[in-house]
């Protein structure tokens, strides 16, 4: 009987102690969800916003690449040319090297 | 009631609590994930996005690295009516707000836009377009309107105006406008409403101009914020490659300044310019003439838009005979002072049951080295000439044409080239053998001319050619295309012969009454004429019209350039003496100073 009594007080102790575990852990996942969501969960506006600079960002760097595209023009230089009250000085003679990049040069 | 009955109840009390809890959760968990999935996942459907992140084509520059063809964003305009209905109803703004804000970016009036609006929604479009390809300036002015209703806020809790959408569109522009048209090609909406490239290098290099669209691959929450919790992943669009050509843009406008006047000045159908560096076989200017502008679009004949410097392969007459006497020495059947008859009536019967073989004028000769048949180019002694070649060396003269570039596509790096057929050794008879001896028969264009000819400017060897000098990665990395020589035609002692003979026919060529030529006697250079009818293009037989054709090159150490000129149908002089020389020479005056030729 004593042994019963003991059996019963140690499984009803146990079952305690189960329960606020099961309790406690709920709670923490609760919390934790809570936590996790709060933090990162929440920043889905920033990323939009990131993004959106970022589109932006890859828009303005096409409007660039376009405009020095635009600029890298026999009519575009020869405006910059009147601009700046430059002359074409008389070329005698010209060199023309096909290389990349190679400007050409005149030869006195 | 015993302290241990009190117990296990308690415990049960618990358990079946638990147990309900339990029940219910699978309850719910059987209603949400399998009675109402369908629901939930049409729900999670919407928001999913994954929207595409588009790029511009590619560049096109000349060899100076100037612009010759690019693109520029742009953007189509749609009204999306929901949305728009969405924000009248929530009070948020009004369908005249929306009209009378948005309609002067649009340049149109407030009225003209809200009632294609209705109009079109009345018809049942949900998405209406109401403007196209706008720059990207008026894109942000639209983006920057606010609504009425938020004004009394601070600026960036004002919201934007709703309704409207943008879909990304790029614009091409050819800033050079004419220059250089054929060449570059344009572009145009193909089958699938994509820009792709037609003709020239846009046709020809449409894949490497051509961006690779991205796209961000993600979902959204019910107020349009990303999901942070969503795996997303993003795929940057790439922009097309650029290319850099070989053409220069001076020789560019020279030489198709010079086409246009030449259809004007021997009235004439068409007519182009190529020149080339032989050593290299890097195209340097390529013109024709009816032109268009690209940006314009306004001509109507469909020739104008051909390039027909490639597209054109044509009976080349007397030209062909500079790779006949190169075949004919190199092969050993004849020196410079091989005398193969001797001489003919002007005209001479090759075979009973064709017509006969004439000179141009008709006129007899007596016994001549072949140099001076050359000089005169005279189809009779070349007729033999060939005969000769063919008896002692069969097939020789074929595989000679054949690597002279007759008879196969150039492989030149532009949309659209055509060429003639040269028909096989084996089924040649003595009418081909005469024909392909003096140029007839076999047809070639332009630049398949010019790259022949670039064989004997360049010691006997053949480059190809090529007018895309390098290709340009939106990474920066350069793929370069070296010269590539196609073929060993002939041996450098044959080219030098055939030098010596060609140069002989330029100087007997500027006569003495043209004084305006005095000046470029002493430049060295080799040069030939070629004069052929036109065959009949609903018969057999040959019309009265020419195609008038004279082909020259540096003689100089250099070897810089050799140029092609090509007049179809002149209706001012029968032979290529009278017009297509004359273009060849006013052109050469303009480019030798550019070039750096000096004179002898």
């Amino acid at each position: 009987m004593d042994l019963n009594n003991l059996q019963g007080k140690i499984i009803a102790t146990t079952n305690r102690h189960l329960l606020m575990i099961c309790v406690f852990l709920f709670v923490a996942y609760i919390f934790a969800q809570f936590i996790i969501l709060s933090g990162i969960g929440t920043k889905g506006a920033d990323i939009s916003a990131a993004r959106a600079t970022q589109e932006e960002l890859r828009l303005e760097n096409e409007v660039l690449q376009s405009e020095i595209d635009g600029a890298r023009t026999t009519a575009n230089l020869d405006a910059q040319v009147d601009q700046l009250g430059l002359g074409y000085t008389p070329i005698d003679r010209i060199v023309v090297d096909y290389a990349p990049g190679t400007l050409l040069s005149s030869i006195p | 009631m015993t302290e241990q009955t009190i117990i296990p109840n308690k415990i049960r009390i618990v358990y079946g609590l638990m147990l309900f809890l339990a029940m219910l959760l699978i309850t719910f968990c059987l209603r949400w994930q399998v009675v109402e999935a369908g629901r939930f996942r049409q729900a999670a459907a919407t928001r999913e996005r994954n929207p595409v992140i588009h790029s511009l084509r590619g560049t096109i520059y000349a060899a100076d690295g100037t612009t010759l063809a690019y693109s520029e964003r742009t953007y189509d305009v749609f009204v999306y009516m929901p949305e728009l209905d969405f924000a009248e109803e929530k009070g948020l703004q009004t369908r005249r707000e929306f009209c009378t804000k948005l309609a002067p970016h649009l340049d149109t009036s407030s009225e003209a836009l809200c009632e294609k609006v209705e109009s079109q929604h009345s018809e049942g479009s949900e998405w209406i377009q109401v403007a196209k390809s706008i720059p990207v300036t008026k894109r942000n002015e639209i983006l920057a309107l606010r609504r009425d209703k938020d004004v009394a806020l601070e600026a960036e809790k004002q919201g934007g105006l709703q309704g409207y959408f943008f879909q990304a569109t790029s614009k091409r522009l050819y800033p050079e406008g004419r220059l250089a048209s054929h060449i570059i090609g344009l572009t145009n909406m193909n089958e699938y409403q994509e820009l792709a490239g037609f003709g020239g290098i846009e046709g020809a290099w449409d894949g490497y101009l051509e961006p690779i669209a991205g796209f961000i691959q993600g979902e959204t929450d019910a107020l349009g914020n990303a999901n942070s919790l969503a795996t997303d992943k993003t795929i940057e669009a790439k922009r097309g490659n650029s290319i850099y050509l070989t053409l220069d843009k001076n020789l560019q406008q020279i030489s198709e300044a010079r086409a246009k006047w030449a259809t004007s000045e021997f009235q004439a159908l068409s007519a182009s310019i190529v020149i080339m560096d032989p050593k290299t076989g890097e195209i340097l200017a390529l013109a024709n003439y009816p032109d268009y502008d690209p940006n314009l679009r306004e001509e109507k004949e469909v020739e104008a838009y051909s390039n027909q410097a490639i597209t054109d392969a044509y009976e080349i007459g007397s030209v062909g005979k500079v790779f006949s006497l190169a075949a004919a020495i190199d092969s050993g059947s004849v020196t410079p002072d091989t005398v193969v008859i001797q001489g003919h009536n002007g005209c001479e019967w090759i075979h009973e049951d064709l017509d006969e073989v004439c000179t141009h004028d008709h006129l007899p000769q007596p016994p001549l080295p072949i140099s001076e048949a050359f000089a005169l180019s005279d189809n009779i002694y070349f007729l033999r000439m060939a005969e000769l070649m063919e008896r002692e060396h069969p097939g020789a003269f074929y595989d000679y044409l054949k690597k002279f570039g007759i008879g196969n596509y150039s492989g030149v790096d532009m949309q659209g080239e055509w060429t003639g057929f040269l028909k096989d050794w084996q089924q040649w008879n003595i009418a081909d053998v005469a024909a392909y001896s003096y140029g007839h028969s076999y047809q070639a264009n332009v630049v398949q001319i010019a790259s022949g000819l670039s064989a004997i400017a360049n010691n006997g060897v053949r480059a190809q050619p090529h007018i895309v000098h390098k290709v340009v990665d939106n990474e920066g990395e350069v793929t370069e295309f070296k010269p590539q020589a196609v073929a060993e035609v002939v041996k450098p002692e044959t080219t030098a012969q055939i030098d010596a003979m060609m140069n002989n026919i330029y100087q007997n060529n500027i006569f003495w009454w043209e004084w305006y030529y005095d000046d470029l006697r002493a430049y060295p250079i080799g040069m030939k004429s070629g004069t052929a009818l036109i065959p009949n293009k609903n018969g057999t037989g040959y019309s009265n019209e020419i195609n008038a054709t004279y082909i020259g090159y540096d003689q100089s150490p250099d070897r810089k350039f050799v140029m092609v000129t090509r007049i179809e149908e002149p209706q001012v002089g029968d032979l290529a003496g009278q017009n297509s020389r004359i273009l060849w020479l006013e052109t050469f005056r303009e480019i030798k100073d550019y070039l750096g030729m000096t004179p002898q």
